[in-house]
């Protein structure tokens, strides 16, 4: 314990962020982005030439795209980092349910805003991710059908990415600031955070390009999905889609959820299945990425 | 509090018995307009009709492919039956992949390797005087 005393001791004399603070200021920094981009993006049919021409023709587009992905994918790998950090530190279990819940919810927030991020490149790995995602969510039963309608409706013509654009802008980021108003509340005390975060991004950026994607109106030979989502895409190859798309990733998200709850050999027993459970969603991802 | 007389309803009750029904009236009905309201979905598409001038073996176009045959030609919808992807082609043409599953079809539109279990949805097709062909979707 005493080493990750010292390493935190160091971070505050650096005025460095915590990874509390680094996830508020990459919410900030994807917001600031993100609204200039929504400036020079158009969600329509033209997604695809829209994303060519803030990397190719807008001055400064390629720097604010690349800004924007890379603090979304330091905030969904800040809010895992997280999750371990607490299960970690928290030996003895005592967590208030309610903070625990929250702090679980930015997981698939986080995912969410990435994968819409994803979709809305307009490529035709991004309709197809859609398309798998709304596949998903009718594969549950009862509600299945409405459900994949309110996140992808392909039927509308000229502008079926509007709704993914309406989820990124609004439902993702209402949630992602309402889970973390009290770290952002705190950032006000440490500006210094916030411009590591920022110099942190901005040197990936610099550093690092991201793809745009096949054309939509040309046919890849082979469809890969967010990295995060590599796994359970490799799953669907073997599995029903209810199963592997819906039903184990909430179970994994459940029994990371029941931690707090469980005491002594139960504790244990969970902590070890979710270990299983990353270990294994780690291999898949190799697999799947090798496919 | 003052005693009221026996079969006389407080007001504070009513209030609680009205207000509780106006609010399972308004969730009952909010529920049952959501639900229609969010179940409805966009009438059928418009026909879609490839030109007579292109006579390649395999057509593709707004998510149909037109497969000339012997039989003359036969219209499939390119969405995969697994999960909805795109299907397209292979590069010796003679069968139809799915990118995002590997699901593999042939060229009347069954299942030659899952994780697809149905067949490509087959559409009807008429040929217009001038040759053209208009594939009706849903």
């Amino acid at each position: 314990m005493s080493s990750w005393d010292d390493l935190q001791g160091w971070r505050r004399r650096l005025y460095m962020p915590s990874l509390g603070d680094l996830a508020a200021s990459m919410l900030l920094l994807i917001a600031a982005s993100g609204i200039l981009l929504a400036l020079q993006y158009t969600p329509g049919e033209g997604a695809y030439e829209s994303v060519a021409r803030l990397e190719q023709v807008v001055p400064a587009g390629w720097f604010l795209r690349r800004f924007h992905h890379f603090a979304a994918q330091l905030l969904l790998l800040g809010a895992i980092a997280h999750t371990v950090s607490v299960l970690l530190r928290r030996r003895d279990g005592r967590y208030k349910p309610w903070r625990w819940t929250k702090a679980l919810a930015l997981l698939p927030l986080a995912v969410a805003g990435c994968f819409t991020g994803f979709v809305l490149r307009g490529s035709a790995e991004g309709f197809d991710a859609a398309t798998v995602a709304a596949g998903l969510a009718s594969s549950v039963p009862l509600v299945g059908g409405v459900a994949a309608r309110a996140i992808f409706r392909p039927d509308a013509p000229g502008c079926a990415l509007l709704l993914p654009y309406m989820h990124h802008l609004a439902t993702v980021t209402v949630g992602l600031f309402y889970l973390s108003s009290e770290h952002i509340g705190r950032l006000r005390r440490k500006p210094a955070s916030l411009a590591w975060a920022a110099a942190l991004v901005a040197a990936l950026a610099l550093l690092f390009g991201v793809p745009a994607g096949t054309a939509p109106d040309a046919a890849p030979e082979i469809v890969r999905g967010p990295w995060f989502f590599v796994g359970i895409q490799q799953l669907l190859r073997w599995l029903p889609p209810l199963l592997a798309g819906v039903v184990i990733p909430a179970a994994a998200l459940g029994l990371l959820w029941a931690i707090p709850m469980a005491r002594g050999g139960a504790r244990r027993g969970l902590l070890a299945a979710i270990a299983v459970a990353a270990v294994g969603y780690g291999v898949l991802t190799v697999v799947g990425w090798g496919h | 509090m003052t005693d009221h007389p026996e079969g006389h309803v407080s007001r504070r009750t009513f209030g609680r018995l009205a207000g509780g029904f106006l609010g399972g009236l308004m969730l009952g009905l909010g529920g049952l307009l959501g639900g229609r309201y969010l179940a409805w979905s966009a009438p059928v598409r418009p026909p879609v009709v490839f030109p007579a001038t292109d006579d390649a073996p395999i057509r593709s176009q707004d998510g149909i492919l037109l497969i000339s045959g012997e039989d003359g030609p036969r219209a499939l919808s390119a969405r995969c039956t697994h999960l909805g992807c795109t299907v397209a082609p292979s590069g010796d043409g003679q069968t139809l992949v799915c990118p995002c599953h590997g699901s593999r079809y042939g060229l009347d539109g069954a299942v030659l390797q899952g994780p697809a279990k149905e067949s490509l949805e087959r559409l009807p097709t008429e040929t217009l005087d001038d040759g053209s062909i208009r594939v009706l979707v849903g």
